[in-house]
């Protein structure tokens, strides 16, 4: 199979997925409930004033972890409950199907983020020192979120119990990247310089790639297993 | 069983050796003197490193095991897999309190989110899902699959963890980086230190020996 062919059924993954997503908008609207529910929240119960600047990095952090676990297993959970499983099996290869659902929950996660970020901003009143910095950072946390979860996703399936195993799951998985990304939120919206978050952008980056790389050559087990 | 006897004697008269070794023969280290004011603190790293890369080298076990299992598909390398993750958390968690312990002497407080303590509890809990995903899954040839991925997915993440993150410059650990410094090691406590290394890889080995044979007998029931 040529490389391009192989990118042209992962992209009929990702249409696949977002158009199913589109239909019925399940995940989309559960991640985006819990999400915006979740500010609502703790910006009406303790104020905007109440919490310092590290504080708000971490609970920004933990919306979007718990909202992603809220939806992101769906995307192979889907799979099974419809049956659908094996005509994908037969349709794609393994690797193109885990890259075409990991766009696809990635895509979900960056909407559910266009919605929030603002609303975080909004609702908390954070003020933001290093946009640069915390763009680069939204964005590399949210491609280790949405690695970490599709390989769990997919893992879940698998077994009985879906929910709460899920997150079990993926926490541990996705505690370095969560960790890091705080770390260098907190550090943009307190204006540090750039050289205080380097270590934290570097295991970013290398994480998400080692996670992206491991479950790419592992997948394929889980998948036709 | 008779067999492994002759070894759990070696074993045993091996670690009772170390101790004396460790807490009578070998001199206060100078260098631990000069870091935190006292070179009896130097001893935990007798037990305490030896442990922690035992831990590790349990999860290699397990994750060898584990793509063993995907590539023979034989429930032999999945019950060994699950055998050494369990063995890897129990001397994980013996390293967490031994390093939680020196910890309270040198900085003062049992748990300090150093990198390397942060690096250890998150294996631990990888490792602690991996005991909850095996529970969920009922099919005993789809959890062994799932284990076994599961299992190399964290060797992967806890390679990185365990080995890279500590050593970013920018990490700023404290924890002492002993084995790294060339040289720097008094020859005398250097050689009891690779002594306690190859008594905890023994230990390992002759724990882990047992707990297969129990595993395998219990399947068998």
């Amino acid at each position: 199979m040529t490389f391009s062919a192989w990118m042209c059924s992962a992209a009929a993954v990702l249409r696949k997925d977002l158009l199913v997503e589109f239909r019925t908008r399940a995940a989309l609207n559960a991640l985006l409930l819990f999400a915006v529910s979740s500010l609502v929240v703790v910006s009406f119960t303790i104020g905007a004033d109440a919490l310092a600047r590290e504080t708000k990095a971490a609970f920004l952090w933990i919306v979007l972890f718990f909202s992603a676990m809220v939806g992101l297993s769906r995307s192979f959970v889907r799979e099974e409950e419809t049956k659908t499983a094996d005509a994908l099996r037969l349709a794609a290869p393994p690797e193109a199907v885990f890259v075409g659902k990991l766009l696809a929950n990635l895509a979900t996660l960056a909407l559910v983020e266009v919605v929030v970020l603002p609303l975080f901003f909004g609702l908390l009143m954070a003020e933001c020192r290093n946009w640069p910095l915390f763009l680069l950072t939204a964005a590399l946390g949210t491609l280790g979120v949405a690695a970490g979860a599709t390989i769990c996703a997919a893992l879940v399936a698998k077994a009985s119990s879906g929910g709460a195993l899920y997150a079990v799951l993926c926490l541990p998985i996705l505690l370095p990247v969560l960790i890091s990304a705080v770390n260098a939120t907190a550090a943009a919206l307190t204006g540090a310089p750039w050289a205080q978050a380097a270590g934290d952008l570097r295991i970013l980056l290398s994480y998400s790639g080692i996670v992206v790389t491991a479950s790419l050559m592992l997948f394929e087990h889980l998948w036709t297993a | 069983m008779s067999s492994s006897k002759p070894f759990q004697l070696v074993i045993g008269v091996a670690m009772a050796v170390l101790i004396v070794l460790a807490f009578v023969v070998v001199p206060p280290s100078g260098d631990f003197e000069s870091m935190f004011g006292d070179g009896n603190l130097a001893r935990v790293m007798f037990f305490h490193v030896p442990c922690a890369l035992v831990s590790f080298l349990s999860f290699v076990v397990a994750a060898v095991h584990g793509g063993r299992y995907l590539k023979r598909r034989d429930s032999e390398s999945d019950l060994k897999s699950a055998v050494a993750i369990e063995l890897g958390l129990f001397f994980c968690v013996i390293a967490a309190v031994t390093g939680a312990v020196f910890a309270k002497a040198t900085w003062g407080a049992y748990w300090h989110w150093d990198p390397r303590q942060t690096s250890l509890a998150i294996l631990l809990l990888m490792y602690a899902a991996y005991r909850a995903l095996r529970g969920a899954v009922v099919d005993p040839e789809t959890r062994a699959g799932v284990s076994a991925v599961y299992a190399l997915l964290s060797i992967v993440a806890g390679t990185f963890l365990f080995f890279v993150v500590p050593r970013i410059p920018a990490m700023h650990s404290i924890h002492p980086d002993v084995i790294a410094k060339r040289g720097g090691m008094d020859p005398m406590f250097r050689t009891v230190f690779f002594y306690a290394m190859a008594v905890f890889t023994g230990l390992y080995a002759w724990i882990y020996g047992l707990s297969v044979q129990v595993r395998r007998l219990a399947a068998e029931r």
